[in-house]
Formats: structure tokens, sequence, C-alpha cells
């Protein structure tokens, strides 16, 4: 029985780590090679390691000697002492997590890196070590402290030679706790962490997009075999112990080295990389998972290539030790995170990737230089369309031969949807998927508020928890409700903000922005009352700003959803990439669409080095070296998004989309397996997103010129502002939840269960403890003065 | 020199006091300024439109029964699991599954909880189970996440109780079953107790395990609480680390007084 019940749970907690240790040899062992070869990874695990030891070492130090003091403390002092200890065991890591994000800040002590994280881990462990070696110091007997003193020892020395050599088994024990523990850490790691990646860090980045890094499963693996391993040991040692052999300590000494020696491990190339000049390291600060970095077997590697590159140009300079130079590459999941590391840290990295609004508010926090045209190569050649459109924040006033940004990457804001759901749900609703494209191009973005008829999609639809994008649609869609007060339906072409001009006739987008941005006579209060509106009749699923798989992985659920054009990109491509592969089969082709409607958001990510940055030509070279149409090609193929690099390549890449007005010519016309080798240009015409898949992806991927040009750019908000916006999207999200919950059909047992067992429980526990009063708490009493912890 | 007074002797505490003082008292009083200053000047505004917003106290319930649903598994699975290994008779295998059931933390917990998500999304596709639904999969992570914090007290407390209590029991013709029931368990109560606060704690205020495993209908408090410190509403955040304090604080209280009635020590946590 028992035995069933410890192999029950023992199934349970390692069905996840065998899951992964399972994955972590889907191709062979490329994920363990990929662990020791990118130096993120191993900076994340020699972190992680070196942090958890050094904490945990200190931790059982303080709380050695800590044990020694508190028992000689008054008896008052004693209890706050042991009251105040519990407080970090007993509040919730987050409030912990926070109140020290509060002290840190408040006193400038933002940029301590390792130190600062140090001292948090310190804290994890600090009163749990405590709380172990306490009960053990009580065991000792006081008197061999008093007689070392009397016969003249100072108190360190009383401390190391008497009191320590007993303690070690109970510090060993606190040390190890405080270990696991720091290991295990996400919350206070995640929040008091300025720059250095750990592993917590590193896994939290990765999902934003994808799965766990390939390289964490076989990281995984690693640590479930020194799990085995030490339990082996320990039955070993137990086994000689039996034999009258005692080494305990030995094996103990020799696991602590063991895992000392893991730490040292990662903790070279981290040494290595201080070590190196700064000229040799270009640090790059990136979105998770936005270039094409050797992800798929396919995929380039644009680092490693460019770090090639770039040896070879610094030898040509005649540098020292050009071969050492790296690329040392971080990522962010969103700008405020990327703000904070450059604002209140200072972080040194030389190339960053903010979006519009957040080159804005670094601009006007002196947080970037400005980029001089004359250093890019071909300045003048990048795509103008969106150039053009981007001047908005990039250009430097009085001075036009700098720009505070070039873009990165530009896309839409838009709506993907799936033809295959819609086509499935068409006997209750009654609307085709060719019947739903004739609604998106009549209300737009209205058909994720009911628009036309679309109610009948009530639940499923997805929204975002961005909290600007979401909200910035539905003014959008509140302003064209506005154009037509007093239909009952309302076009997406009678929308005011579509019919500006300026005085050359041509679409003046100032109206869209200063309703997309907030400004003039549009105010938050048109959006809340859209979303709340929304929230009861259309039921959406406010997705995560890191769900953006969900149309794959929830695949059949959703019909249509608010959608980034380089999500919608990734994941219509991601979805031919494992029909091709093989790893599913969905047995049809793919259903996936996305379509921007006309007048929406124009987003951009862009280049820019922060004022602090201390590689400036490793900088240059780089964003010369994305922008080569060659590199652009292959980066945008595997990120799925328009880049302003333009060229042979580029247009080669169109036509291999199939982007209308780029005919290719095929190497020995062998339009069947010959490559692209040049490109006619003809005049598309009216260029109809719905009219295949091809055609669809294409224009996801390269945005149309109307798409460019009917729409507007997000700036940055004043504070005021943006925390209105905030707070909005959380008052939707607890609506939601309310009614989602309120709403929920599906029993759960689970929960009702429990509730009812423990309900019985206390009140049979109750009732019999009211009823047996008396005698019981003398009994207690006289077996409680017995129990030997009592001192 | 020679003779040292108590005082001295007591300053072996001092860097943990200095530590606990500058790393646990001051930030709390740090949560309480920001919560009513955050904004420059003192206002009630933050508090004010926490408790004004009756979807908010919806979350507050919500994000308490999840915690409590979670915590009660973990004794019903912890307390056997206890009793379990603390009836092995050799010391160095009870050492070894306690390591064995502890272990797993050594992996982050985010990489485990992501683990878990994956492993249950595989589930769903190929088999019966349904287990990609909110709730249910965010209690289950919660149990498998937080067991080892329930596990640890209780095995502690079982192992701590003299057997000559077991014997006395036995002597006087009680049962086995009526042994466990009126000695063991009333005197594992502390344990339990412990336990309990060690694993409603982290789960009343989790905010990855609500983001991952749970889906809309599954907003916690936590989750409110880290969107407002990551968009930098700090003041906004101050208010609701009060609110988890707050509930924490009157959770501890509970559960000593629970505590209080079947014992007559003062048992619990703190």
């Amino acid at each position: 029985m028992g035995m069933t019940i410890i192999c029950l749970v023992m199934a349970i907690l390692y069905l996840p780590i065998l899951f992964l240790v399972r994955a972590s040899f889907a191709e062979g062992w490329a994920y363990y090679q990929q662990l020791f070869t990118t130096t993120e990874y191993m900076q994340a695990v020699g972190n992680t390691l070196l942090i958890a030891v050094v904490a945990s070492l200190i931790a059982t130090i303080i709380a050695s000697m800590a044990a020694t003091g508190i028992l000689y403390l008054g008896k008052r002092t004693r209890a706050v002492t042991m009251a105040v200890n519990q407080l970090p065991i007993i509040n919730a890591d987050i409030v912990t997590s926070f109140g020290l994000v509060l002290l840190f800040v408040s006193v400038g002590m933002t940029n301590l890196g390792l130190l600062k994280l140090l001292l948090a881990h310190v804290l994890i462990a600090l009163p749990f070590c405590l709380l172990t070696i306490l009960p053990k110091m009580r065991q000792l007997d006081a008197n061999l402290i008093d007689a070392a003193l009397d016969l003249g020892a100072s108190p360190f020395k009383a401390f190391t030679s008497v009191i320590v050599p007993q303690l070690v088994p109970a510090m060993i024990q606190a040390f190890l706790l405080g270990f696991t523990l720091s290991l295990d850490d996400f919350v206070i790691t995640q929040y008091n962490n300025s720059g250095v990646p750990t592993i917590s860090t590193v896994v939290y980045g990765a999902i934003s997009r994808r799965d766990i890094p390939n390289a964490f499963k076989a990281l995984t693996t690693i640590i479930f075999l020194v799990i085995l391993i030490v339990l082996i040991v320990m039955n070993l040692n137990a086994a000689r112990v039996r034999k009258g052999i005692k080494i305990s300590r030995k094996v103990t000494a020799i696991i602590l080295a063991a895992v000392i020696l893991l730490a040292t491990g990662g903790i070279v190339p981290m040494i290595i990389s201080h070590l190196t000049p700064r000229d040799l390291v270009l640090k790059v600060y990136n979105w998770e998972d936005y270039i094409a970095m050797g992800q798929y077997a396919d995929t380039p590697d644009l680092l490693a290539e460019f770090e090639d590159h770039y040896r070879k140009v610094l030898k040509e300079q005649g540098v020292k030790n050009a071969d050492k130079f790296r690329i040392e590459y971080h990522t962010f999941t969103d700008n405020e995170e990327l703000y904070s590391k450059i604002n209140t840290q200072h972080s040194d990295y030389d190339l960053i990737f903010p979006s519009e609004y957040m080159v804005e508010k670094m601009r006007d926090d002196g947080l970037i230089q400005p980029i001089a045209k004359s250093r890019i190569d071909d300045y003048a050649d990048l795509d103008s369309a969106i150039i053009d459109r981007t001047n908005a924040f990039a250009s430097v006033a009085g001075n036009d031969d700098q720009v505070w940004a070039i873009p990165y990457m530009v896309g839409t804001v838009g709506i993907m949807y799936d033809t295959k759901v819609i086509d499935d749900l068409a006997e209750t609703t009654g609307i085709d998927h060719e019947e739903f494209e004739t609604k998106l191009q009549d209300y737009g973005f209205g058909v994720l508020f009911g628009e036309g008829g679309t109610d009948v999609f009530s639940g499923r639809i997805t929204m975002k928890k961005s909290a600007r994008d979401s909200i910035g649609i539905a003014m959008i869609y509140g302003a064209q409700k506005q154009s037509t007060p007093d239909d009952t339906t309302h076009h997406v072409d009678d929308a005011s903000y579509l019919d500006q001009q300026d005085e050359h006739g041509e679409f003046d987008n100032s109206m869209l922005s200063d309703i997309l941005n907030m400004d003039g006579d549009y105010n938050i209060d048109m959006a809340r009352q859209i979303l709340r509106d929304q929230i009861s009749t259309m039921h959406p699923v406010y997705e995560n700003d890191n769900g953006k798989k969900s149309f794959k992985s929830q695949e059949g659920k959703f019909a249509y959803g608010l959608y980034w054009s380089c999500d919608a990109g990734l994941t219509m491509m991601e979805f031919d990439e494992d029909e091709a592969s093989g790893a599913t089969h969905f047995g049809y082709a793919n259903p996936l669409r996305y379509y921007a409607p006309k007048g929406t958001n124009l987003w951009t990510d862009n280049f820019a080095i922060p004022t602090y940055a201390r590689n400036l030509d490793a900088a240059y070279a780089f964003i010369n070296f994305l922008l080569d149409d060659a590199n652009a090609a292959r980066n945008i193929d595997y990120v799925g998004s328009q880049m302003v690099a333009t060229g042979d390549e580029i247009d080669i890449l169109k036509a291999e989309y199939g982007v209308p007005g780029y005919d290719p010519i095929y190497e020995n016309d062998d339009e069947e397996n010959g490559e692209i080798i040049d490109v006619t240009f003809s005049d598309p015409g009216a260029i109809d997103p719905f009219e295949d898949y091809d055609v669809n992806l294409a224009v996801t991927v390269f945005p149309t010129e109307d798409n460019i040009v009917y729409a507007a750019i997000m700036h940055n908000f004043d504070k005021a502002k943006e925390k209105g916006v905030n707070n909005l999207m959380l008052e939707i999200q607890n609506k939601a939840a309310e009614l989602t919950e309120n709403e929920g059909s599906s029993v759960n047992w689970f929960s009702i269960a429990i509730l009812v067992l423990a309900g019985a429980a206390l009140i049979w526990w109750g009732t019999y403890q009211l009823l047996h009063r008396r005698p019981r708490r003398l009994r207690t009493t006289m077996l409680i003065t017995e129990t030997p912890s009592q001192k | 020199m020679k003779k040292i007074n108590f005082n001295s002797r007591s300053l072996f505490a001092l860097p943990y006091v200095l530590y606990m003082i500058i790393f646990v008292v001051i930030p709390l009083f740090m949560l309480l300024f920001f919560a009513f200053f955050g904004d420059g000047g003192f206002s009630f505004a933050e508090v004010g439109a926490f408790f004004s917003d009756g979807s908010q106290w919806a979350t507050v319930g919500r994000s308490l029964r999840i915690a409590l649903v979670a915590s009660l598994w973990c004794i019903l699975i912890a307390y056997p699991l206890a009793y379990s290994i603390a009836k092995i008779k050799s010391k160095t295998i009870q050492y070894m599954v306690l390591m064995a059931l502890v272990a797993p933390m050594w992996i982050n917990g985010l990489l485990r909880t992501i683990a878990l998500k994956d492993l249950t999304t595989m589930l769903d596709e190929n088999t019966f189970l349904h287990l990609t639904t909110g709730e249910t999969l965010l209690t289950l992570g919660l149990i498998i996440d937080y067991l080892p914090f329930m596990l640890m007290p209780i095995y502690l407390v079982i192992t701590g109780i003299s057997k000559s209590y077991l014997e006395v029991s036995a002597d006087l013709g009680a049962s086995p079953f009526i042994t466990f029931l009126k000695v063991t368990l009333p005197l594992s109560m502390s344990g339990i107790i412990s336990g309990f606060l060690m694993v409603f704690t982290p789960a009343v205020s989790t905010y990855y395990m609500s983001e991952y495993l749970g889906d809309q209908s599954t907003f916690m408090i936590g989750e409110q609480l880290n969107t407002m410190f990551t968009k930098d509403n700090k003041s906004g955040a101050a208010v609701i680390a009060l609110v988890l304090l707050v509930l924490v604080g009157v959770s501890v209280f509970i559960a000593n007084r629970i505590s209080r009635i079947g014992n007559n020590k003062k048992g619990g946590i703190a």
C-alpha cells in the first residue's frame, strides 16, 4: 500500500520530466550539441548554478552564525526574530520579489547584475537554512562554547572550531535545501534580473513564440541523470554503512564537488566573455525568435555568418585577436522589458530593436543615439514606401544626415482566420469562408465585434492581451461606427477616417492616427464601451502575448482573431513546415489566412543604437549585414515579415512567394525544378488577398501598398494615458474571467470533490474537538511536554 | 575578553538580523509607501480603484478557491505519502525516497510547468483525457509543483512522533486505526498546517502557472500584480501586493486558530 502510493506520486512528478527527456532525443544528440555550443545557454546554466551554489553557501554561513547568536538573544527579541524569519517563507514570492524590486529601485541599486540576484537568492534560502540548523544548534551543548571562550578563544575561533564541526551535517542539509530552492525559483529571478541570463530567464524568453528551447530539454535530461546518480550513490553508500564502513562525508564531498565542477563548467565561458576586450564583442538585444539563427535544419545561422564575416573585416584592419570576435545575443519579450534594461540598468547593448513608439520614448529620454545615414550602405535604396512612413518617428529634427532608427521588420495588424473552422461551422452559422471574406472586406475589424451578423461566431474569436493593440483596434472600430451613426451596420468604406485627403489629393492619415493614438476628440471611453460590449456578445478569448500559436496548437477551436501579420505569416508557414516534415498530418490544405483591413495599424520594429553602446563599428556592420539583400531574403524567409532591404534577392524571394507583380523567370525555363534566377515586373492590378493560399501568404509577409498607405503608426503615450490603457485591459480581463467562469458549463469535479471532503472532515473534526475538549487538552499537554524538540 | 557577556555572543546573529531587516522588513514598508504615495502625494486613488471594481473581487475569490482546492489535494496526497515514507524501515531509503521526490525541483519550476503543459497537450491529442481545460490543468500543475512543500513538514512531524505514544496507545487497547486517528493525526496537525500555508500562499499568488496552464476563466490576482509590474504601474502593483499580504495574514491566523482548537499547543507557523 505504502509503496504503491510512493510509486504513484513519483510517477506523476516525473512524467513531465520524462516527457522532456524523451523529447531531448528527437534529433539524436543535436540538442545536446546545441546546449554545449550556444554561449547564451551555457552562460545561463553557469549563472544559475553559480547563483545557487554561492547564495546557498552564504545563506548557510549566515544562518549557522545566526543560530548560534539567536540562542543568546532575549526571549522577546528571539520571538520577534523568529517571526520575521517566517515572513519570507509564508509570504507570496511575488510579493517578496516586488518588495525587493521597490527596495533596489528606491536606493538606485539597479545595475548590480549578478550581485543583485545573489542577494535575492540568499533571501530565498536563508529562512529555510535557519530553520534547518536551529534545531541542531539547540541540541549542542552550550557549555562547549563557554568553555572555548573561557579558554581564550576568540568568538570567531570558537564558532569555527567548536560549533561548525558539530553542525556540519545540518549545514549540508541547509545548503542542499537552499540550493534546491534557488534552482527551482523563477519569480524572484525574473523580477530582480538585470541582464544576467539564467535558466529561468532564457526559458521565459523562449516560450513567447515556441516551446521550451530544445537545448533545455537536453539540460533536463542531464539534471535527471544527476538526480539518478545522486540516488545511486546514496544507495551504495547506505550499503557500505551497513557493512560498517563510514564514508558518508566523503560521498557528500564528492557530490558537492561534482556540483561545483558543473557550476564552474558554466562559469568558464562567462569569465571568458568578461575577459574579451569590448571591441571584440557585439552585444545585441532583440525580440525572441526574430532572426534566422539555425532554428531548423535548413535555416541559415546569420549570427554565426556575421561573426565569420566580421572577423575577416577586423583581420584586414589588422586588429589583434580578430578571431575572438563574437556576438553576445540576448532576447526580450516586450518593449517595456527592453526599456527598463536600458533606462534603469544602463546595459551596454550595442544594437537594440525597439518598436516605433518605444523609439520615440527612448529618443525623448536620451537613451538612443542617432544613426548616421552615411554609414549605412545604400541608405537611399531602402524601401522608400516604408521609410517615408517611419520618418514620423525616425527623422532627426533639423538633421537630414541622421535618423533615430531604421526599420528592421514591418507589418500590419489584422485578422487571422481559419477557413476550415468557418466552413465546419457553416451549418449552424450560415456563413461559409467565402461569405466571411466578403464580410471581412465590408466590415473590417467590425467582424471582431459582431458586425454584420458575425456574432454567430461568439466564443470562437481571439483578441490580444496586449493593451495597445486590442484597445487601438477597438478605437478604430468605434470611429467606423461613429461615421454612420444612423445605420444598423457600419461599412469600413464609409468610415470617415478613410475619406481624408491632403492638399495633393492623397490620403491623409492624421485622423486615423488621432483615433489609434486617442488624440483630439477620441478618448479611451469609446474603446471601453466597445470592449465591454464585445465581452458579453462575442465572448472573445484574450490571448497572452505569447499565445501566438493558438491557431495551430488549439487547431479547430478558433474561427478568427486579432493578429499581427508577422505571427500570422509565421503560423501559416509553421503549418506548412509541419505538414511537409510529416510531423502532423492534417489531411487538408493549409486553412489559415490573414487579412489586414483598410485603415489599420502599421507597426515596425527598428534597429536603434543605445546611448550606452560601446561597439558602434560592429553595430553598423551588423545592420549593413542584415540589410544586405541576400541576407535579408534568407532572414525574411524564416521570420515571415517584410524588411526594408531591397535588391535582386528580395525580388526573387517575392517572386518565390508569388507576390502579385513579381513574375519569376526560372532556370532553363523549368518551372518544376528550376530555381528562380530573375524577376520581371508587371502591373498586378487590384490584388485579391482571398484568391488562394499562396497569394494570401505573400501579401501577409509583404504588405501591399494599400496596407502601408492606409494605416497609422502608434505614438508613445504619456504616463497617464499609458496607465489608462493598461488599467482598462486589466478591467477587461477581470470582467472576461468573471463572465467565462460564471458561464463555465463543465463542472469541475476536481474542486467540488475535495471541497466537500474537506468540509466534511473539518466539521467532523470541529465537532469532535468541541465534544471532547477537556480531556484532550490534558492529554496533549502531557504529551507535548515530553517532545524532544522542546528545550 | 575573557568574560564575554550575553550580548556579544548574540552578535553572531547580527549579519542575519541586518540582512532580514534590509531585505524583508524594509521592503514591506516600501509596499505600504508605494500603495499610498506611489504617484506623489498621499492618495487613496489606487486602493479605491481596487475596492470599487466588482470583477476584481471575483478575481480575489477565484484565486482563493483555486489555491484552497490545490492545497487540500496536496494534503490528501502528501499525508499518506509522508506516512508511507515514515513507515519504511531503513532511514537511508526514507531519505532516498524524499530526495527523489524533492529532486525534480532542481529542474527549474517554469521549465517543468511548460513541460506539463506540453505533456497534457500531447495526451489530449492522443488519448481520451481532457486536461487542457484551464482550471483542472492549473490545479494539477499547482499540486505537482508544490507537493514537496506539503510533504516535508508532514514527514518531519510524523517521524518526530515518539514511538512510545503509539505503543502506549496499543497497550491501552486501541486498534491501529484508532491510534492513527487519535494519536498520530492530532500530533501531525502542526505539520499539516505549516504545509498547508507553504502551499496555499504560493498557489494563491501564482502568475506564471495560471498564465501557462490556465485560461481566460482562471485569471488570478498574481497575474494582475505581474501585469501591473511589467507595465511599470508600481503603485497599483503595491496595492495588490498588500491585498495578497492581508490574504496570507488572514490564512495564517485562521490556520493557527484551527491548530489551537485541536492542539493546546501553539501550532503552525508564526
